[in-house]
């Protein structure tokens, strides 16, 4: 509350330019890595897995890049700003997810793939129509992925660099400045893919989860130095600041309780169960995750680096739970708002507003300019992420296995990435800026409902189940990933609603926003029903599939240099 | 296994799968999956990862369900600002990071070893054939 009036102060000047100088500073080091690394790939291993060769720490360091977006750090700091304890409910849910990858997909994927989460659908099956199939849902959950992250990134940017409606900067408006932030980080993705291929990405992704921990960190113990390191005290203040009852207590935003209607409070409930269990299950499922286990050389790497994934990611949502606290405690409920309804910005704020208390207005400036940079680069690595995730599973499942029936080479596969990569890097830019004034928020959370109906249940069965065939993982992907994207269309997410897309017309009567706990039994009902249809059976194919997932045998070893 | 790497990296087989060549034959790799060590190294593994799986789905399960339908016992004071929902909440990480020590644990005492060894066994059999390739 006592450092209330600082927060609200727009972005000044001095710290615009800090905050430019280290964005240019970012930009020019991982061009400069994309650079080297483009230099160093050359065959289809070194494009789409960057040569097998990285580190577990590496890999945990990449693991946790690709998934602390933008939108999970400012989002969730913001969430929990706003809403207290259920931004905590929502970063819970992320870190367990990781428990399914670590216990029953990691390593068993390391030792049986090559490139793709398609290599190991396809293993046992007829490889073109499941390589289709996993290369549709791949580009769908990414490009949703994708879509949302854009359209975050360029309205970050615009508030990062603190330019307000009305105002200008550099002759740019807050529109224009978003489009060109949608523009810059489509442009800069594309490269880092094209050129650096899963070697440069991965780098890039290494630096951003150093500078993204770092400046969280750091943030964390400033916010509670100014409390004597006194947690109780911080919560205490957020509670009250808040201006909310039960604002540590689940509720306020997931699972709301409306008076006088038991049954929207029914259906709010199941909401949050749903979401629960998209989050949880979507993790695994989630390409450009899947393909981060290849980078590794073996499949114990594999593990290790899943450990280190999940020993980052879950600190660094426990150093969320301290930032959004501070920012309700210290940036006040209407000062968050005002910037930004989603509290979106709230991370930053609260890096001004701790700054200059501790510091003054230059120092103020400066761990904004470092949040705000912090935040850039999570939101580069996650979008290179997802482009390269993309890019390889056209390049390979599409256009090697299904047009060239495997006959193409390494050469051409990468070739093809590459194109591929500029392609995705287009239309997800074209798409984001036409997207831009839409409230996007909810793809995320669709793209992890895909990945936990059409992906996960698919790769498990096709794990552990030794009836499992062609038709039914064609029926487990395609009813997954239909019956997700259409119980969102027929959500109030699309109409029906005041927020929805549509708000004019009204055809939702499904009335979850989030779709897995419907979408995740049928898919798993298509998949054993499809399963049974067909008469087709290749148990020598899963004895083999099951010796080289368990022992490692005939898995891909890390390129020599 | 990655022998003229630069330009020519040979076409993956249909599988996409498997190194360049698969030395190892279908039958060797069937053969395995009826051996008995192979058994039990499928057990030993099964063993941990169905069951833990099944427990810390339903612990989480009943945190959102306790999230969502139990709301006056989540908000219990425990002591000071402390409710039951923070506590359930950090138990959450806690035992996140206890299973993920625990399987790691499991499966360098129990599982590792007996991997490589069949493994290297599938591997030695596959290059002998070859001729000592």
């Amino acid at each position: 509350m006592m450092f209330a009036q600082e927060a609200v102060e727009t972005v000044s000047d001095s710290s615009r330019i800090v905050t430019i100088v280290l964005f240019v500073l970012m930009i020019t080091a991982t061009l400069g890595v994309t650079v080297w690394a483009s230099r160093n790939t050359r065959s289809a291993t070194d494009f789409h897995s960057g040569g097998r060769g990285f580190s577990p720490l590496q890999n945990g360091l990449a693991i946790g890049s690709d998934y602390m977006s933008a939108a999970s750090f400012l989002g969730i700091a913001g969430m929990i700003s706003l809403f207290g304890y259920d931004g905590f409910l929502y970063s819970i849910g992320f870190l367990v997810a990781w428990l399914v990858a670590l216990l029953l997909v990691a390593e068993l994927l390391r030792n049986s793939g090559r490139y793709t989460m398609g290599d190991v659908l396809s293993y046992r099956m007829q490889q073109r129509p499941v390589r289709t199939a996993a290369s549709v849902s791949t580009i769908v959950v990414s490009v949703f992925y994708l879509l949302a992250q854009m359209v975050g990134a360029g309205a970050l940017i615009a508030l990062l660099l603190g330019i307000q409606p009305g105002e200008t900067f550099l002759g740019m408006d807050a529109p224009t400045a978003k489009i060109v932030g949608i523009v810059v980080v489509g442009l800069l993705m594309t490269v880092y893919v094209t050129f650096g291929g899963m070697k440069g990405t991965t780098w890039v992704q290494i630096i951003k989860a150093v500078i993204l921990m770092a400046g969280a960190a750091l943030l964390t113990v400033l916010t509670l130095s100014l409390y004597g390191f006194n947690l109780g005290a911080l919560m205490s203040d957020a509670a009250n600041a808040s201006g909310q009852e039960g604002f540590l207590e689940p509720g306020l935003r997931y699972g709301v309780e409306v008076a006088g209607d038991p049954v929207q409070t029914l259906w709010n409930k199941l909401d949050l169960i749903s979401l629960g269990m998209a989050l949880v299950l979507g993790t695994a499922g989630l390409p450009h995750i899947l393909i981060r286990f290849y980078t590794v050389p073996d499949s114990q790497s594999a593990r290790k680096s899943v450990n280190w994934g999940i020993g980052l990611i879950g600190t660094f949502y426990l150093m969320t739970l301290v930032l959004g606290f501070g920012a309700a405690a210290i940036v006040g409920h209407e000062a968050i708002t005002a910037q930004n309804a989603a509290g979106n910005t709230a991370a930053p704020q609260l890096a001004q507003a701790v700054g200059t208390s501790i510091g003054g207005d230059l120092a103020g400036s400066v761990l904004l300019a470092l949040i705000a940079s912090a935040a850039f680069a999570a939101i580069l690595s996650t979008v290179a992420g997802l482009v390269i995730a993309s890019s390889s599973s056209i390049a390979h499942d599409f256009y090697n296995s299904v047009l060239r029936k495997g006959k193409a080479t390494g050469t051409e596969e990468v070739k093809v990435a590459r194109l591929a990569a500029l392609g995705v890097g287009t239309v997800a830019v074209v798409l984001a800026v036409f997207a831009q004034n839409l409230n996007v928020a909810f793809l995320v959370a669709l793209a992890f409902a895909i990945a936990a109906s059409a992906n996960l249940p698919t790769l498990l069965l096709s794990l552990f189940w030794k009836r499992f065939n062609t038709a039914g993982a064609l029926a487990g992907i395609y009813g997954g990933l239909i019956s997700a994207v259409g119980l969102v269309f027929f959500s109030p997410v699309v109409s029906g609603s005041e927020n929805a897309l549509i708000s004019t017309a009204d055809f939702a009567w499904f009335p979850l926003p989030n779709p897995a706990l419907v979408s995740v039994p049928i898919s798993l009902l298509c998949a054993v029903v499809g399963t049974l249809m067909s008469k087709e059976r290749d148990f020598d194919k899963f004895a083999m599939l099951q010796v080289r997932a368990l022992t490692g045998a005939g898995a891909e070893k890390a390129a020599k240099h | 296994m990655s022998p003229d790497r630069p330009t020519k990296d040979p076409t993956p087989p249909p599988g996409g799968n498997g190194g360049d060549e698969e030395p190892i034959t279908r039958e060797a790799y069937v053969a395995m999956h009826g051996d008995p060590r192979f058994v039990e190294l499928k057990k030993r593994l099964y063993a941990f990862v169905f069951p833990m799986s099944i427990a810390f789905l339903a612990w989480y399960l009943l945190y959102v369900l306790m999230s969502a339908f139990g709301r006056d016992v989540m908000g219990v004071v425990l002591f000071g600002n402390v409710n039951v929902a923070l506590v359930f909440g950090i138990l959450q990480f806690l035992s996140t990071f206890g299973i993920a020590v625990l399987y790691t644990n499991y499966a360098r005492r129990r599982l590792d070893s007996q991997a490589v060894e069949l493994r290297d066994e599938l591997h030695h059999s596959a290059t002998e054939k070859e001729g000592g390739r």
